[in-house]
């Protein structure tokens, strides 16, 4: 598909392989939602055309055209499961099958099927007002899917749940996409990691990155992404092979993932767990040292995961032990220096 | 009793206490009118006055014509409904207002323009006596006028139930594969259903009361055009009684029909 | 604390209406420097009537005379409810005499004009009605006051006499609604009064019933009992029975009483 929407920024070229699940990720506003809505059919693109199963969604050029969203097999899934409050759960699992013309007792029983998919068999006779967040989600995706839709989109489908009911969803979404062309909105990683094989981030309504989740993950090219992974990123240009410097003079040393050429722009990504948190400016060669002052600390399991400002705007994260914490008596508000080898900061071409 | 009333009703502690005296008043304003009607009435005479050939025949019209009228309403209001809730055409406001007049208009000035419509020499009624259908004086011209009055009832009260139920359900019944049609069928109608059934009473109601455009549009003839508020009018010049008496009928059947319509409501 | 403002309410609310009941009442309330006469007047007379107060105010400088137009029975019913009214004019002798059943009447009414019956049809008579077998071909749309009203009672009669059966398309309570639709030409013939056809001249045409004479409406007038102007009524009503109401009377196709 191709895509432009004036009104809202959106500028993006993107195709999916048969069962192949995408997941999207992106900050608040960068058009996320927009594009499900372009797929589904809520929002005409100014420009564009998708081609789903051979069936052209939309297109502008040789001639307008724009196909209605019953007519599309695209299935949304949001945050609000939107369950049909007047129809029992059956009922709603039942309704793409009827609306497809098919008669009541087949449509009934393809639907007890998908209920029993999404471990949802026993709510069957129930009202939607009668279940839990999770329980309407699982009963959504059922619907969603007893539709037998061509794409399956959905947006956000975890953020309106309570952590409890999050991992039977998760754990049920893995099972039926499996093999299901599919876009998956999410802020969360874990998301991405288990239910897509690729990822795509939206910034501004324009694709940055792109590519499997794994490669993503470990060398993101974006300050969000790098967050939304954990990680930390620098960028900048080469200095050298090993050297990069960013927009403020800060340098950096690091091990280079592929040859960089001088000049080139470049990124340094390194974990949190290979930071070390000073009080002092550490001496030692083979060491970076930023001066940070400490924005948040976040209580991680075992560790602790400290956030500081390096005073540019930009963020850095460090894992340290609690033990730490209190030897060095980090609080928010300090200024203490982060380092880390230059062994453990990867550099690659930007 | 009004000490027994107080300590038996229930609130929740927010609502000022000034608010029961004018809502007392008020109540009142509209009861006393209706206790005063049923004080004047001769209750000796009362069966044999609304059982009457002329009361039973103007009872059975209005309960008749009133039937259509609402069913006609119905048909025409629920798309007019639709239309102005959920589509955006230029000069829709400007088409709202036009079609809520029958709202504002003095009912006989309604009946006047359906005459200029529908009457012998009117816009229509012109062709349409030549093909040899009859409209004026006729049972259906009762039906047209009812539902000109009431027409506006259920389409204001369908239209704001269809803004306040929202497009999301149909959204989604879209994307499911459901065409349009289907989708209002079995996601639009059944969710709306509270709010069309409140505006049909309404409308129905409406109808039963309309006196001044079946007046000047119908005529009254006993069993074709004189519906029960014509009736009414009639027995005032001669038989106050009887007026008396079939007015209260006329109150007795409007709240059984709003009663009746509440009750499913709450259920 | 509800007691006391349920009695201000209350109260204000009083006040409101004894000030709305007050203003009407001034009208009533006579000083010699200026007095208002009310006349109840059947609607038949509305034309004759005004010409005759205007006189009677030309005649008694410092007197308003005020009228009220409508359906004899219901003037009968509000003055039965007790609406301020000097001088009372009916249709026919029945509402008149509903109203003496009631000592509502001083003395006794007098005639002052009669009135009968007329074909009435549009211009032009799209449907040729000539007689009264005219009109009760079903092919012609007649119109008809109700019996329940004077001029539909003396339709009754001149059913009667003649020996016919009207099948009218619909029965009007006011005989002004009767000439509307011919006047508009939803009906091909009406049966309204002698007046209503002069008055309604080039609206209607008239075609003159034989048989009219066999209804004959008797319009009595008389002062109420209840009258705060009792010798301005009497004035009044010697202005009407006297020689020039009946000029008045007879021009606008009265007959005498």
């Amino acid at each position: 598909m191709t895509a432009t929407l004036a009104a809202r920024g959106l500028d993006v070229d993107l195709a999916l392989a048969p069962g192949e699940c995408v997941a999207i990720l992106g900050p608040n506003g960068a058009g996320k939602s927009t594009l499900l809505s372009v797929l589904a059919g809520t929002l005409r693109p100014d420009s564009g055309q998708a081609v789903l199963a051979e069936r052209i969604l939309y297109a502008d050029v040789p001639q307008r055209i724009w196909l209605p969203p019953y007519a599309r097999g695209v299935a949304l899934l949001a945050q609000d499961p939107l369950l049909f409050p007047h129809l029992s759960v059956l009922d709603n699992v039942a309704f793409g099958r009827r609306a497809a013309g098919d008669a009541p007792r087949a449509a009934r029983e393809a639907a007890r099927e998908w209920l029993g998919q999404v471990e949802a068999a026993e709510f069957a006779p129930r009202r939607p007002a009668e279940l839990s967040g999770g329980q309407a989600q699982r009963v959504a995706i059922a619907r969603a899917l007893a539709a037998q839709p061509a794409l399956l989109l959905l947006d956000e489908p975890m953020a309106a749940l309570d952590v409890g009911a999050a991992p039977m969803l998760r754990r049920v979404l893995r099972r039926v996409l499996h093999g299901r062309t599919a876009l998956i909105v999410t802020h969360d990683l874990l998301d991405a990691v288990l239910l897509a094989s690729r990822v795509v981030v939206l910034d501004g309504g324009r694709i940055v990155e792109s590519g499997p989740t794994q490669e993503v993950i470990r060398h993101p090219r974006t300050p969000f992404t790098a967050r939304i992974a954990g990680l930390n990123l620098i960028e900048g240009h080469a200095t050298g092979t090993t050297h990069l410097r960013d927009a403020r003079g800060l340098e950096v040393e690091g091990t280079p993932h592929t040859p960089l050429l001088v000049g080139e722009p470049a990124l340094a990504v390194f974990s949190p767990t290979v930071v070390s948190v000073h009080a002092e400016r550490p001496g030692g060669s083979a060491r970076n040292a930023f001066p940070v002052t400490i924005a948040e600390l976040e209580p991680r399991d075992a560790q602790v995961r400290v956030r500081a400002s390096d005073g540019h705007g930009g963020s850095m994260l460090a894992d340290v032990t609690a033990a730490a914490v209190n030897e060095l008596d980090l609080h928010p508000g300090k200024a203490v220096h982060f380092s880390v080898k230059a062994t453990a900061v990867t550099l690659y071409p930007g | 009793m009004a000490t027994r009333i107080a300590q038996r009703t229930r609130t929740d502690g927010s609502l000022p206490r000034w608010v029961f005296v004018p809502a007392g008043l008020g109540a009142l304003f509209v009861l006393l009118p209706l206790a005063a009607i049923g004080s004047k009435v001769r209750w000796g005479t009362f069966w044999s006055l609304i059982t009457s050939e002329s009361s039973l025949a103007a009872l059975g019209l209005s309960l008749k014509t009133s039937s259509a009228a609402t069913a006609l309403c119905l048909l025409l209001g629920v798309p007019m409904a639709l239309v102005l809730a959920r589509t955006h055409f230029p000069g829709q406001r400007i088409v709202r207002s036009l079609l809520l007049l029958p709202l504002v208009l003095p009912p006989v000035v309604g009946g006047i323009a359906l005459l200029y419509t529908f009457g012998r020499r009117g816009l229509l009624g012109h062709t349409f006596e030549v093909l040899g259908l009859q409209i004026a004086f006729s049972t259906t011209a009762v039906v047209i006028a009812q539902t000109f009055v009431a027409l506006p009832f259920l389409v204001v009260s369908l239209e704001g139930t269809l803004r306040s139920v929202g497009q999301r359900y149909e959204v989604v019944a879209a994307t499911l594969g459901g065409r349009p049609t289907f989708v209002f069928r079995r996601i639009t109608l059944p969710l709306v259903l509270p709010g069309l059934l409140s505006g049909a009473v309404l409308s129905f109601a409406r109808a039963l009361g309309e006196f001044g455009a079946t007046l000047t549009f119908a005529g009254s003839l006993q069993g074709v055009t004189r519906t029960l508020p014509l009736e009414i009018y009639l027995q005032r010049e001669s038989d106050p009684d009887a007026a008396v008496a079939l007015s209260l009928v006329l109150v007795v059947v409007a709240v059984l029909v709003v009663g009746f319509a509440q009750g499913r409501r709450e259920s | 604390m509800i007691t006391r403002q349920h009695t201000v309410a209350a109260t204000a609310a009083a006040l409101v209406v004894l000030t709305a009941c007050g203003s009407s009442e001034d009208a009533a309330t006579t000083s010699t420097a200026r007095s208002t006469l009310t006349v109840f007047a059947a609607a038949s007379l509305k034309a004759t009537f005004t010409q005759l107060g205007a006189s009677f105010e030309a005649s008694h400088p410092g007197v308003t005379v005020t009228f009220n137009f409508a359906g004899s029975s219901d003037l009968v019913t509000q003055i039965q409810q007790g609406a301020p009214a000097d001088v009372f004019a009916s249709a026919d002798t029945k509402n008149m005499d509903k109203a003496t059943a009631d000592s509502l009447i001083s003395g006794e009414p007098v005639p002052f004009a009669s009135n009968t019956l007329e074909i009435a049809v549009p211009p032009g008579n799209p449907a040729k009605v000539a007689t009264l077998k005219d009109i009760i071909n079903p092919a012609v749309k007649l119109v008809i006051c109700a019996p329940e009203v004077p001029c539909g009672s003396a339709a009754e009669k001149v059913e009667a006499a003649a020996g016919l059966a009207f099948t009218p398309v619909s029965e009007e309570s006011s005989v002004t609604d009767v000439l509307n639709m011919v006047a508009t030409g939803q009906a091909d013939a009406g049966l309204v009064y002698v007046t209503d056809v002069k008055g309604a001249a080039g609206k209607v045409e008239g075609v003159t019933l034989p048989e009219s004479s066999a209804a004959v409406n008797t319009y009595p007038i008389g002062a109420l009992a209840g009258t705060k102007n009792a010798s301005l009524a009497k004035d009044f009503i010697a202005l009407v029975t006297g020689a020039e109401g009946q000029k008045v009377l007879a021009d606008a196709g009265f007959a005498k009483p």
